[in-house]
């Protein structure tokens, strides 16, 4: 596993999360009421926006939505996520 | 609606099926209840499971062990004859 930098590491968590959300979305297309299902997707939700957040906060916006408007419209004034060795 | 234990169950819960008329007839007759149509294929409904921790579950592409398939080739048919 190669050594990750801090920004990776929030990446990479970001991944994690992101792909754990689309398994529950699945699972729950086809079983809406598990409990335990809705449970595991609000977890990884609340801890997804968490996450996005705070990587936007430092390294720039990952989706256009978090782009910040004040002053700059830093969505295209930083690179972009899949410019990887940029910022 | 038939809520999901009881779909569950009818689906799995095989007792009720009478065995094949002919005696001589040698197949099993399966998991399935005696009133399953023929010729349909029939997918097991999936029931949730501790799923994977999320790193493990992006490398495994699926945070269910139970639809964790790896391909693994020619170990899964010993010498199988792929000429």
């Amino acid at each position: 596993m190669p050594i990750l930098n801090d920004k990776q590491k929030l990446m990479r968590q970001i991944q994690n999360c992101s792909f754990a959300l689309t398994e529950a979305n699945l699972y729950l297309d086809s079983h809406p009421t598990c409990p335990m299902g809705l449970e595991y997707y609000a977890k990884h939700k609340k801890e997804y926006d968490e996450l996005m957040k705070e990587y936007a906060e430092k390294y720039g916006p990952i989706t256009v939505g978090q782009s910040s408007t004040d002053k700059k419209w830093s969505w295209v004034t930083t690179p972009f996520p899949w410019e990887r060795g940029e910022s | 609606m038939a809520n999901e234990q009881e779909v569950f169950f009818r689906l799995f819960d095989n007792k009720k099926n009478d065995d094949c008329g002919a005696k001589a007839c040698p197949l099993p007759t399966g998991a399935f209840p005696a009133d399953t149509p023929l010729a349909m294929a029939y997918v097991p409904y999936q029931v949730w499971e501790t799923p994977y921790e999320a790193d493990v579950a992006l490398q495994r592409g699926t945070i269910f062990k139970s639809l964790d398939k790896p391909f693994i080739g020619e170990e899964a048919v010993k010498n199988a004859d792929t000429k």
